[in-house]
């Protein structure tokens, strides 16, 4: 028997659907709509604006993150700056915000400094939030939806009703960006779960790794962390099934099979399939993992799970879904800055885009403001 | 058998050096532990690495590379565990959504707007009643099915059989009407595993259409009128399908309609998958030059059984020359390169061809 899930039904759509649905919703007068987004050197910065400006234009708005580290490469900031013109001259108006994402110490501090930004800004007489994590990291990206969630549910008057999540995925872009990491994998501010408290230091510790193309680096680091804490940890790696290539997880396993086989010791009956196009599958993935075992171990210890979405954004949002809804631990290692293939970015540019992916987390079309998102079949 | 040993012998079957040899014992463990290994078919001591030693020594020493490639760096395995997701992600990736795109047009609201209050809630879950799931073949995986809809899909709305007679019918509808007096049945679900040519669910032979879906479409005939909503929806879900099934199913489903004409064919059939296998999985000349040429010289056409007769005089690439260099957990289908699967006796001048993953043949 099913258990009853926040998300489930969920209001998402994807490619063709996702921007019909846009189209659709957006074309309605009474719908005034925030479109946080970031406004940094990442090429898809700028899809979801422009094609929400074409619907909503003069009931749009625009908050734009640029994310600052230390550094930068002279051409990321070049471009940059050409994806916040683009965007000024969609939107006049549009709020241009800096953030620093380390603190001179290098600790991350992205997420709480997006949280302070978002919280200073009224959103009175917004009828919809648009989140677009196309171009934030993950480490500003949940702690800002987390606070955004908490604000649409408490209400109130004037506050918006309506959240949604979106994001152009593109795992061809991501490959190209590669984040240059510092050694402090941390969870990530606002989904630090059990982590570290007492009460979780009995529990079966489960982490579940996504895994995806040259990221062993960060997920080693990560593991370390975690096997240090709880050195029973067992590991179920995520992998993308169904996917665009068929044989993806099978040349996933070929490039982690070190970490497979040695250092975390999988096996085969532990690997989690999630499609590659829907962040709801691996949300349910997620849950149902977690709803067995927390009858196994209620009484020894309790379980804890970690997740590590180190992989495509779209599947990152089904690991923010399953965090938001149980609490769970998101252990992450921040970008200090980015190593860019530059060749291979524009390459995607010239080629075919992503796919349009949009998360309804809450509103209307769950008839609730309340905790329980879905109306349950 | 110890794995050591026989990947000694494979070593020396492949002639490999020592780095060599390294990088491919790393390889063939990895896999074999978490895939390859779970084929069905394989017996005790004779799983993946073993059969792939048997295999291998078919062919000459010369060749013996190109076969190893294609296993290497084409071949396409779908686990158990991949197979089951895909049975677990069918209602709520497709079924759901038709089902909530049905009940927004009933109600002339946008699809969003199903959950967001109790009309259309309800409405859905009237007609995910009022729908039937039946299995095209025991590939449907019906027990997987029903296990991950427990509490949302009824046993009585799930048919094990591929074939409907009048008194199950009533049966179902029986069942149905314990909730709803006056209900009749808004859509089916037909479901199977695979599809790759097309030919097995709609084909035309000379100038009669046949196939599981015609077949079907003779059999609802009589219940249509008592047991059946006017416009009610027929559905086909395969687990796995190729590029080229997704293309030939609405193509013929389109012709089939247009010969019969309105009334006398189904007027839309949806067709859905859980993955399409894309243009490029078949292998051809062009991109497996040396393997197509095995193909070609290890063939025995003796495996054209009357059945395979059905897609082509020539099955070395498989069933309607599918090409494909697919293995299912629990068969390997007829559509996949021939070199894979057909085991044959060989003689008068042609060769006993041996499987890696062998088949269990459905039709003799």
């Amino acid at each position: 028997m099913s258990v009853a899930r926040r998300w489930d039904p969920c209001i998402y759509h994807r490619g063709v659907h996702a921007a019909g649905f846009i189209r659709e919703y957006l074309s309605h007068d009474d719908r005034r709509v925030m479109l946080v987004a970031g406004g940094g050197f990442d090429p898809r910065s700028t899809h979801i604006c422009e094609l929400m400006t074409e619907v909503a234009a003069g009931r749009l708005q625009g908050l734009f993150l640029r994310e600052e580290r230390p550094g930068p490469h002279p051409e990321l900031l070049r471009r940059a700056e050409a994806n916040c013109a683009l965007l000024r001259s969609w939107l006049p108006n549009a709020m241009i915000r800096h953030i620093q994402v380390l603190a001179t110490d290098n600790a991350a501090v992205g997420g709480r400094n997006a949280v302070s930004l978002v919280n200073g800004i009224s959103l009175q007489g917004f009828t919809d939030i648009f989140v677009d994590v196309s171009a934030l990291s993950l480490g500003v990206a949940f702690p800002l939806i987390r606070h955004l969630l908490e604000t649409v549910k408490r209400g109130g008057n004037g506050t918006p009703r309506n959240l949604h999540v979106v994001v152009m995925d593109e795992p061809p872009t991501d490959h190209a960006i590669r984040s240059i990491t510092g050694d402090l994998p941390a969870p990530i501010h606002g989904f630090r779960g059990g982590w570290g408290l007492h009460d979780k230091s009995r529990a079966a510790t489960l982490w579940m790794p996504q895994l995806s193309r040259g990221r062993q680096a960060i997920l080693r680091q990560i593991y370390q962390v975690i096997r240090n804490a709880q050195p029973d940890t067992v590991v179920c790696p995520i992998l993308p099934f169904p996917a665009a290539r068929p044989r993806l997880s099978d040349e996933l396993i070929e490039e982690y099979a070190v970490e497979l086989q040695e250092s975390w010791q999988v096996d085969a009956r532990d690997l989690v399939y999630a499609d590659e196009k829907s962040p709801v599958d691996l949300y349910r993935s997620i849950l149902r993992i977690d709803d067995a075992r927390r009858r196994v171990f209620s009484e020894v210890g309790g379980s804890q799970i970690v997740l590590s979405p180190v992989g495509s954004k779209a599947l990152s949002l089904g690991a923010l879904m399953a965090a938001l809804e149980q609490n769970f631990t998101v252990m992450y290692v921040e970008a200090i800055g980015y190593d860019v293939d530059f060749d291979r970015l524009d390459a995607r540019i010239s080629g075919p885009a992503g796919e349009f992916v949009h998360l309804w987390l809450h509103g209307e079309a769950y008839g609730t403001p309340h905790d329980s998102e879905g109306a349950g079949t | 058998m110890n794995q050591d040993f026989i990947l000694g012998r494979l070593s020396e079957i492949m002639g490999w050096d020592t780095d060599r040899s390294r990088q491919e014992f790393d390889w063939l463990r990895l896999m074999s532990r978490m895939k390859y290994d779970g084929y069905q078919d394989f017996l005790a001591g004779m799983r993946f690495i073993e059969s792939l030693a048997d295999w291998i020594q078919q062919f000459s020493p010369a060749e013996r590379e190109a076969a190893y490639g294609l296993i290497r760096g084409s071949l396409v395995y779908i686990s158990t565990s991949e197979m089951n997701h895909l049975v677990e992600l069918f209602y709520p990736e497709t079924v759901q959504w038709r089902l909530q795109n049905a009940v927004a047009a009933r109600l002339g609201i946008p699809p969003y707007r199903v959950w967001a209050a109790e009309e259309p809630s309800k409405l859905y879950r009237k007609l995910l009643r009022q729908t039937l799931f039946v299995e095209l073949s025991d590939g449907a995986r019906i027990d997987v099915f029903r296990r991950a809809n427990a509490g949302t899909i009824s046993n009585e709305q799930v048919v094990t059989a591929p074939r409907i007679n009048r008194e199950k019918w009533d049966d179902l509808l029986d069942d149905l009407r314990a909730e709803d007096k006056s209900a009749r049945f808004s859509s089916i679900f037909l479901i199977d595993d695979f599809i790759a040519s097309g030919t097995t669910l709609l084909r035309k032979e000379g100038d009669k259409w046949k196939g599981k879906l015609a077949r079907f479409w003779k059999e609802v005939q009589e219940v249509l009128p008592t047991h059946f909503e006017s416009g009610w929806t027929l559905n086909v879900h395969h687990y796995i399908g190729t590029h080229r099934a997704q293309r030939v199913v609405q193509e013929r489903q389109k012709a089939a309609l247009t010969e019969h004409g309105e009334g006398s064919w189904f007027n839309s059939v949806e067709f859905s998958f859980g993955i399409v296998l894309p243009e490029g999985t078949p292998i051809d000349a062009g991109s497996h030059p040396d393997f197509v040429a095995l193909t070609n010289r290890y063939y025995d056409d003796t495996i054209e059984t009357k059945h395979m007769k059905l897609g082509g005089h020539d099955a070395r690439l498989g069933f309607g020359s599918c090409a494909l260099p697919l293995i299912l957990e629990h068969n390997t289908p007829n559509n996949s390169v021939a070199l894979l699967w057909a085991e044959t006796l060989g003689g008068e001048d042609k060769h006993a061809m041996r499987p890696l993953f062998r088949r269990r043949q459905r039709h003799v």
